[in-house]
């Protein structure tokens, strides 16, 4: 039954995919706001923002397609608003938008009906009793309306794509975009139609499976949408059958999984991820591919400049902003120590711990996105699995210093303080060889394929750090992780605690400045803007990339073991999807493939996770900051695609 | 004569497509030498072929008695062969400077501790080539655009800034995929002009091009390439005699 659900929303993505070549990860929160909305109108009434509204307490077979209908809808107005403004920009901004998307609907879901599950009401067919076939099975009703269901709309569907004229529309489009145009095809339509019947089928295994689960929750899209995209990765994306085999295959291995394997169902998420890197790696197109759809097409980042003709006053707002950034310009050393006494000076003047803390949050945030940004802003690699790097650094320290120290060895940590100092290098060494490590099997991917892929190892660590009990106390996390200290004088305060972290950002960024301002700089950049020509006037694209992939690693690992210390316990929780999503809009925010970028992504978000902590409606939906972190980044994308600090695009040379 | 470049048996397949058939090549140290022929004739393809860009199915590439074939393209691009694009491939992102000085990244030798700590020696290293490619940038004339994007450059110099990045790999054997390709007859003289001094330099040079007059002008020797398999090879002279090249060519126009 599982698999009917990742069938159906497998489709979603092939669908998609079929027509534009585009990973819309938003459909695990279509998926979501299916059940949502279905269980809404099912019930007598509903808190939405907390507010009671009385709801019509429709039967499911009334709601059921009212939900349905409603994505539909949503799913017509992302497409128009949000991805058709993109369809001729390069790969990254789409996909960009897509992860923005997804942000934007999760949080809003969380706000309107709040973070709690909300509970599937009682139906008729969910109360009958089940049925027994051959005298020893057992099977429920609603198991076998959820097979027919899905086995109904796959043929509707396979009849509509055969028969009707938009179905023929939609593959010849699949097949050969331009020459669709060329016979008189609406390209438009077709990709409103795809997105159409794809958020339909989601909204629809949205609404199986809450009924099965017996809940919705603002998470629930995620582990289902995501394994419904490894489901039609291994169908081969693009091809409706196999999508339905797919997600057959996907939850079929699963069960088996977790019942055969030692250990099986503590790792049954983890397999689909691991099925979906083999699959990569060996055979991209997929069990009915026909293609490799995996060309990336080569080109910026996200655009040296909108081609599109902006409104007036948003040339103005451009100018102004820009003017006022180049007139601030007064040498570049004025300006480093400048900057650099202001930040060494804040720790002294700031006298609240909390603002520190906040100045703390800002510099990891801001590394850690600065590491990220080598891989995705300068190399052009979307990497989604960035945190792991994180992770191994602060679990790298904390396993050494508690667990081994600690309780194995009964070294009190105070006695080898200088650890810590080792542990820095260590950490970013181990996370720069991981990085080598998992960036090998992704070189030949390119654009969505390399970020599903990424993800798909960041899930593994994590899932990993969460269930080997034995190494890392599983979700329980580590804690009682010492702060850094000088010989006998700690530097626990956050005002040392900041100095420290000062002292690493300086020194990375240096590094990083340096790297960039050079033949190595130039290397990644060129292969982010055209990767064939950087082969062919002699970068060793792989060795760039792996290189790219391993500082950007080290960063990451520094990062985590400062962030250990600083915050003196870990837990799986930390390195989650959402912390690497929501670093890559740092970047994003703060601009692509600048130096100074990451920072001002990490200071603005940060600070304004504060502020807005006083506006009264924020404080009663604290997820609305996400929702609008979402929208920045959608909006960003289209209308300022090289982020705030675009104009301190920074020269790959080294300055004289 | 001394042989720089000998192609031998090159073919290049596209699943049933048979875009290079056999093809036999030599080029003379110091030359340059023509490659034409119509449409889809394989002509981009062998430089691809060349530059490892596609993997040829089979034959031989021997580059001043080194092979070729099967190396990846940096590797090729170390052995001394560096290319232009016919559809332009710069880093649009990126300057004029900057995109003359990926050109130039084989030749960078600094290890990483020189990066980090701006040794003198990685000093130096850049100085010289970014002088270097300020150099080449005057030599195909668009000095003045080093700080511009190379994507907002007017197509014509992109044309050049091809040329220049490539020049900066200092390469024995550079190929020139159609480098007039769009132009105005003004704007093709002059690109002819610079392969002419390209020559003097002592690079040896395989040139595409559809104008006949500028390869009589410029070439000494043409192959013609005709459906994948070479038609003739020789002097001009012999070539634009040759009854075959005529059909070849007035067969596609009519
Ligand atoms: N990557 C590829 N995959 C499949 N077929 C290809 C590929 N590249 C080229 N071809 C085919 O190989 C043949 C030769 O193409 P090629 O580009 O080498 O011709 P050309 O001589 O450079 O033509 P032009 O004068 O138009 O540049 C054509 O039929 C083309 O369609
Ligand atoms: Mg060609």
């Amino acid at each position: 039954m599982l698999g009917a659900i990742y069938a159906l929303t497998a489709v979603a993505y092939t669908l998609v995919y079929g027509v534009v070549q585009l990973v819309n990860f938003a459909f695990g929160e279509l998926f979501m706001l299916g059940a949502f909305i279905c269980i809404s109108l099912m019930l007598p009434s509903v808190l939405l923002f907390g507010v009671r509204v009385t709801m019509p307490a429709l039967p499911l077979i009334m709601a059921a397609p009212l939900a349905i209908l409603f994505v539909g809808l949503i799913g017509v107005l992302m497409e128009r608003f949000a991805y058709r403004p993109l369809r001729n920009a390069p790969r990254l901004a789409p996909l960009i938008v897509a992860i923005g998307l997804s942000v934007l609907l999760q949080s809003l879901a969380q706000s309107i009906w709040g973070a709690e599950e909300l509970s599937f009401p009682e139906f008729e067919l969910s109360k009958l009793p089940p049925l027994v076939l051959f005298g020893s099975i057992h099977v429920n009703v609603m198991e076998i309306v959820v097979l027919a269901v899905a086995i109904v709309s796959m043929v509707v569907l396979t009849i509509f794509v055969k028969s009707t004229r938009l179905g023929r529309a939609m593959r010849a489009t699949a097949e050969d975009p331009i020459a669709a145009r060329l016979v008189g095809i609406s390209i438009d339509r077709v990709i409103a139609a795809a997105f159409l019947i794809g958020s339909l089928f989601a909204a629809l295994a949205g609404i199986l499976y809450a009924q099965a689960y017996g809940f919705a929750n603002p998470t629930m899209g995620f582990l289902p949408g995501f394994k419904a995209l490894i489901a039609a990765v291994l169908g081969g994306i693009g091809s409706i059958p196999g999508a339905a085999i797919g997600g057959m295959l996907l939850a079929l291995i699963e069960t088996f999984g977790a019942g055969y394997l030692p250990n099986g169902s503590a790792y049954r998420d983890a397999f689909g991820f691991g099925i979906l890197i083999l699959l990569l790696m060996f055979r991209p197109q997929g069990l009915l591919g026909r293609r490799e759809l995996n060309e990336a097409p080569a080109g910026s980042l996200v655009g040296t400049g909108s081609s599109r003709q902006q409104p007036q006053w948003y040339e103005d707002a451009v100018r102004l902003v820009g003017s006022w950034l180049l007139r601030f310009n007064p040498g570049k050393t004025v300006l480093t120590l400048g900057v650099l006494s202001v930040a060494v000076a804040a720790a002294f003047l700031i006298t609240s711990d909390y603002w520190l803390r906040i100045l703390i949050f800002v510099l990891t945030y801001g590394l850690l996105a600065s590491g990220l940004n080598i891989v995705v802003g300068f190399t052009g690699l979307l990497d989604l699995g960035f945190v792991a790097f994180w992770a191994v650094g602060s679990y790298l320290t904390s396993i050494l210093f508690v667990l081994v120290l600690k309780q194995k060895l009964g070294i009190a940590p105070a006695d080898i303080w200088w650890l810590f100092y080792v542990n820095l290098l260590l950490g970013g060494c181990l996370a720069a060889l991981l990085g080598i490590a998992l960036g090998y099997p992704t070189l030949k991917l390119r654009g969505d394929y390399l970020a599903i892929m990424t993800l798909g190892f960041g899930e593994i660590i994590r899932i990993t750090a969460t269930n080997w009990i034995d190494l890392t106390r599983g979700p329980m996390g580590i804690r009682g992780i010492p702060s850094p200290s000088l010989f006998n004088f700690s530097l626990g305060q956050p005002r040392y605690l900041y100095l420290v972290g000062l002292a690493l950002a300086v020194l990375i960024f240096a590094c990083i400045g340096r790297l960039v301002r050079s033949y190595v700089g130039r290397a990644w950049v060129s292969i982010r803007e055209n990767e064939s020509a950087a082969e062919a006037m002699g970068v060793d694209t792989p060795r760039y990339k792996l290189f790219a992939y391993a500082s950007g690693g080290f960063v990451g690992g520094v990062v985590g073991v400062f962030y250990a210390h600083s915050q003196q316990y870990v837990s799986p929780l930390s390195f989650t999807l959402f912390e690497n999503i929501l670093i890559l809009m740092l970047i994003v925010m703060g601009g692509l493939g600048t130096l100074i970028g990451p920072f001002i992504g990490a200071a603005f978000w940060i600070i304004f996770l504060q502020v807005a902590q006083d506006i009264p409606f924020i404080q009663s939906h604290p997820e609305l900051r996400y929702a609008l972190l979402g929208l920045a980044l959608v909006c960003l994308m289209i209308y300022l695609p090289q982020g705030v600090a675009a104009k301190a695009r920074i020269k790959l040379t080294v300055p004289r | 004569m001394m042989e720089l470049l000998k192609v031998e048996g090159l073919t290049v397949r596209f699943g049933g497509l048979v875009a290079v058939k056999s093809v036999n090549l030599s080029i003379a140290t110091g030359s340059i030498q023509a490659l034409i022929g119509p449409n889809g004739a394989g002509k981009s393809t062998l430089v691809n072929a060349l530059t490892g860009m596609v993997r040829p199915s089979g034959g031989t590439i021997i580059l001043k008695g080194q092979a070729l074939q099967g190396l990846r393209p940096h590797q090729i691009a170390a052995a001394g062969i560096c290319r232009t694009f016919q559809n332009i491939r710069l880093f649009g992102g990126m300057t004029v400077l900057e995109n003359a000085l990926v050109g130039a990244h084989r030749h960078f030798k600094s290890s990483l501790l020189d990066l980090v700590f701006q040794s003198s020696r990685m000093k130096n290293e850049e100085a010289k080539w970014v002088s270097a490619a300020a150099e080449e940038l005057e030599f195909v004339g668009i000095a003045r655009h080093r700080d511009t994007l190379a994507s907002t450059l007017p197509y014509g110099h992109q044309r050049r800034l091809e040329i220049a990045r490539a020049l900066l790999s200092k390469p024995d054997l550079l190929l020139l995929d159609e480098p007039m390709a769009g132009m105005n007859s003004a704007e093709k003289d002059q690109i002819g002009k610079i392969i002419k001094l390209i020559q003097q330099r002592g690079i040896t040079i395989l040139l595409i091009e559809h104008d006949m007059q500028i390869i009589r002008e410029l070439s000494e020797r043409v192959t013609v390439l005709h459906h994948g398999e070479t038609l003739t090879e020789g002097t001009v002279q012999d070539v634009f005699n040759h009854v075959a090249v005529k059909e070849a060519y007035l067969g596609r126009a009519a």
